[in-house]
């Protein structure tokens, strides 16, 4: 695959997946390009085959997404529902920040009166853990907890959210339900397991691994590995944080999608920005 | 001006050259995509097994044009090379060369 003909197939992608109406698409574009231009043959090859697979859900999508997630919980649980606690998911460090979870909850709270679903539900949003952690808190029969984010990786700040909230032995996996735009497949899998209930716009499957079987992902991973040797730093990052295999950026890139999507190479002397540079795509 | 780039896109493609020839020519990348979705869609350029190829037309084209891909403006036949310039030094700017890099 030459040059030319993987930027005009990238052109195609971009058309189909509707990226040309966001904003900022011809800078993404512009920066695919040049990665194109400066990697091998088969290297453009395989960049393209994920492009294919990539999500890009922009922050103007946000309150559409999270109100659908919040309307595809199953009736029979809404109807038995009488109050609901919001929290965000966030580590105990991140108390009191700006973290996108917030954000949500301030558009749940904003557009509640469209959650036709949740017309007779109390909403109570919940913004310090030690709310949550007074042992005074409990949970009657009709009570539950919905835990907010926009994306979940590999689940760290989830577990981390989760630890202290469980600390309170009131509160119980059955009580407690995910709320996210996206998450990655295999951790929404692991957290199913512990009896959570998980409700997300998207699953996000392993970029490589869920689409390619041996030797054919053997040989791809290696050419990936070579593309993240002109990325000063990626290995940190090799195929996203802790092996991940993302392929989507949300308001912002999460380090759990490749690094050659959002971090800099280089070739030469000359530094390269990335697609989806964590810091240029943030919308605001 | 088009029927230049055009006819140099054709060239390029047919030589397997490289496109920073258009990018000289002030084309952004997304104007050569459109331009390459503009010379199929004239039938002068074809997908085979996903490559790009010229047509039979496209052939026609690209030899019935190819006077437009000389530079006839004396002008542009030598240009200043802008990325070696430097700003101008103060009076009394003294220059040290990095020892370590032998090829400055």
């Amino acid at each position: 695959m030459t040059t030319l003909e993987s930027i005009s197939k990238l052109n195609k992608i971009f058309k189909s997946k509707k990226w040309t109406e966001i904003d900022i698409d011809e800078y993404v574009f512009d920066n695919f390009c040049k990665l194109l231009d400066n990697v091998k043959e088969s290297e453009r090859k395989l960049i393209i085959e994920l492009v294919e697979r990539y999500q890009w859900i922009s922050f103007s999508e946000y309150q559409e997404k999270i109100l659908s997630t919040l309307e595809s919980v199953e009736d029979e649980k809404i109807e038995k529902l009488k109050t609901i606690y919001f929290f965000p998911v966030i580590k105990p460090e991140d108390e009191g920040g700006f973290k996108s979870g917030q954000f949500l909850i301030y558009q749940i709270k904003a557009f509640k009166k469209y959650l036709k679903k949740y017309t007779d539900i109390k909403f109570k949003y919940v913004s310090k853990f030690e709310h949550l952690t007074d042992s005074t808190f409990e949970l009657k029969e009709n009570e539950t907890i919905f835990l907010i984010d926009d994306y979940i990786g590999s689940g760290e700040t989830l577990n981390a959210c989760l630890e202290v909230v469980t600390s309170n032995k009131n509160i119980t996996n059955d009580k407690l339900n995910i709320i996210t735009i996206a998450i990655q497949k295999d951790t929404s899998e692991v957290i199913k397991k512990e009896g959570i209930s998980i409700y997300s716009d998207y699953f996000s499957p392993r970029g490589l691994s869920d689409f390619n079987d041996s030797p054919i992902l053997e040989e791809k991973i290696k050419v990936m590995l070579e593309i993240e040797k002109l990325i000063p730093g990626g290995n940190h990052f090799s195929l996203g944080y802790n092996n991940c295999e993302a392929l989507i950026t949300l308001a912002r890139t999460p380090d759990n999608t490749f690094p050659v999507f959002w971090m800099k190479h280089r070739i030469g002397k000359k530094y390269f920005d990335a697609p989806f540079s964590r810091e240029e795509t943030f919308e605001i | 001006m088009t029927k230049r780039k055009e006819t140099l896109l054709l060239n390029i493609i047919e030589n397997s050259g490289n496109i920073k020839k258009l990018l000289r020519e002030n084309l952004s990348y997304k104007d050569i995509s459109e331009l390459v979705n503009k010379l199929v869609q004239d039938e002068l350029l074809t997908y085979v097994d996903e490559k790009i190829v010229l047509t039979e037309k496209g052939k026609i084209h690209l030899t019935d044009n190819k006077h437009l891909l000389k530079e006839t403006n004396k002008e542009n036949w030598i240009q200043p090379e802008n990325k070696s310039r430097i700003k101008k030094h103060e009076r009394n700017f003294i220059y040290l060369p990095n020892q370590t890099e032998l090829d400055f």
